[in-house]
């Protein structure tokens, strides 16, 4: 029988049995939605477990960070405590390193005056005569009988005043220029150098008032009286060191230093020290006590 | 609901789901590590540099009998106190070996005003004629020494009585007092020039006030140590030799 236009066709079959008539490839066609939710859930799902595996990593991290600082912890305290029990030999050290550093550089630094003095000895000419001989490490410093004279004060470095005569002021200039040549010497500096009995400087003896037996004046020649000061610049670190030593030497001094440009007294005045020394008289800024004795060290 | 919505309805879902893991677990986690391991390296730092200095501590340590023998041979030439006594045996020694007769000695009244004593609190520990020396708490003492003898002879003195304490490169030697002569005159005996006075002004050196000669140590350990090891009964309680005249000895 024919179909009509205005009939339609109708499956008669149950629903259950319409699918198992198909063919794949009709069934593929009409559900293509089924597909993509399936990836959907896959994708999901691994999104969780690359999650999951993030989070797991992040906390085994902190958990190693964790036992690491427990560990380190333990560690400081364990040195921290060592280092207590040991501190008082790392104490005991410094302060060790510290006296020997102390008193090798005050034994380095001291001045060494028996050289300097057999150096002088060789270096003064044979017609000069000291009488007295000073000498300290600094300005301040000094010896308790040392002559002190002003010029002595302008640099504070070792320093050797020498007093005495010779046969005239030429030879008084050769001495300076012999003493110039001295190892270590870098300044002779005159303090004067005056003829008894023109010059001001008149050196008398305390107990007999009457002008030493200096140098040899038989000839009729009236040898100077000289005051000359030898620096040692280069040895500036012996007056420096140590603090206090100096100011030490100054106080011991200070009874034997006159002011300069006094008017010293005629030679009446009795001398304060043991070895017997002299007043100057004289009206110039150069008079110093100089000791009566004739004869000093050539 | 139609399929398209339903999809963007999951997208969205999907996204705050990522996001409330980020910020909610894992950014949280991270930056917890991060300070953790900001921390750790701090900590591994400080324990580098305390192991550093606990090293250098052990080597204090093992030096320790070297360096208390060197202190307590170093009091020969810086004695705790003036000890006056052992000075002048070895002055007199010291100008009998040069031919100059040791005539007097007289302890230096400087560094001891009452200004000092009152603006310095430790000047009141220092022995009678003592004053503070410099930033290493030494505290020096000044003699005024007296002798007699020939121009070279004196020289000779001079050099021996800085001899005591010898430098030689990094080497230390001591043998007596550390002496440093301030300064010095010499005047001559009249009519004989072989016969001079030499005035010496002297600096002598202590141990800084309060410390002693050992500042407290024994020859096992130093004060404040609480030693593990017990001192056998052969070396307890050792204390340094006092300073003595005629003892000699090296430092290093």
């Amino acid at each position: 029988m024919p179909i009509n236009d205005d009939m339609n066709a109708v499956n008669l079959l149950p629903p259950d049995l319409r699918g198992a008539l198909k063919s794949p490839g009709v069934a593929a066609a009409g559900e293509p939605a089924g597909g993509t939710g399936a990836y959907i859930v896959l994708g999901a799902l691994a999104l969780c477990v690359v999650a999951l595996a993030g989070y797991v990593l992040s906390s085994n991290t902190v958990k190693q960070h964790e036992s690491d600082l427990t560990a380190l912890e333990a560690r400081s305290a364990s040195v921290m405590a060592e280092s207590a029990r040991l501190k008082p030999y790392a104490d005991f050290q410094s302060m060790a390193q510290a006296r020997v550093a102390t008193v090798r550089d005050l034994a380095a630094q001291r001045f060494d005056w028996e050289q300097s003095f057999r150096d002088l000895a060789r270096a003064l000419p044979a017609d000069v005569t000291v009488k007295t001989l000073g000498a300290s490490v600094s300005s301040q410093s000094g010896s308790s009988a040392g002559t002190g004279s002003a010029l002595r004060a302008a640099l504070d470095v070792p320093a050797i005043e020498l007093q005495g005569c010779t046969t005239g002021q030429r030879a008084v200039a050769t001495m300076m220029a012999r003493l110039r040549g001295v190892e270590g010497v870098t300044r002779v500096t005159l303090q004067g150098s005056h003829k008894p009995g023109k010059a001001t400087n008149v050196v008398t003896d305390s107990a007999t008032d009457e002008a030493p037996a200096g140098c040899d004046d038989s000839n009729g020649a009236t040898p100077p009286d000289f005051t000359v000061v030898v620096f040692f610049e280069n040895d500036a670190a012996a007056a420096a060191a140590p603090d206090g030593t100096a100011a030490a030497g100054a106080t011991a001094s200070a009874g034997t230093t006159p002011a300069a440009g006094s008017t010293a007294s005629t030679g009446t005045t009795p001398s304060t020290t043991a070895t017997g020394q002299a007043q100057t008289t004289g009206t110039t800024s150069t008079s110093t006590t100089v000791s009566t004795t004739t004869d000093g060290a050539k | 609901m139609t399929r398209q919505n339903r999809l963007l309805l999951g997208v969205a879902a999907a996204l705050a789901a990522l996001a409330a893991y980020w910020f909610l677990l894992l950014a949280p986690k991270r930056e917890e590590g991060a300070a953790l391991a900001t921390k750790v390296a701090q900590t591994q730092a400080s324990v580098a540099q305390a192991e550093t200095t606990l090293a250098s501590y052990r080597e204090a340590e093992g030096s320790y009998k070297t360096l208390y023998a060197t202190v307590a041979s170093l009091g020969k030439a810086v004695p705790a106190d003036d000890d006056t006594r052992s000075l002048v045996v070895q002055l007199e020694s010291a100008a009998a070996a040069s031919g100059v007769d040791f005539h007097s000695i007289e302890v230096g009244t400087a560094g001891t005003s009452a200004d000092d004593a009152t603006l310095d609190p430790t000047a009141a520990k220092l022995p009678p004629g003592a004053a503070a020396v410099g930033t290493a708490g030494f505290s020096a003492m000044s003699y005024d020494l007296e002798f007699k003898g020939s121009f070279l002879e004196l020289s000779d003195l001079f050099s021996r009585l800085e001899r005591f304490v010898q430098v030689d490169d990094d080497r230390l030697d001591v043998t007596g007092r550390l002496l440093r002569i301030e300064g010095l005159s010499m005047n001559g005996a009249e009519g004989d020039y072989r016969d001079l006075t030499a005035t010496v002004h002297a600096s002598t050196y202590l141990e800084p006030a309060g410390e002693g000669l050992t500042a407290g140590a024994t020859a096992q350990a130093p004060a404040g140590t609480t030693s593990s090891t017990p001192a056998t009964s052969a070396d307890a309680g050792t204390t340094p030799p006092v300073t003595t005249a005629t003892t000699t000895g090296a430092l290093r």
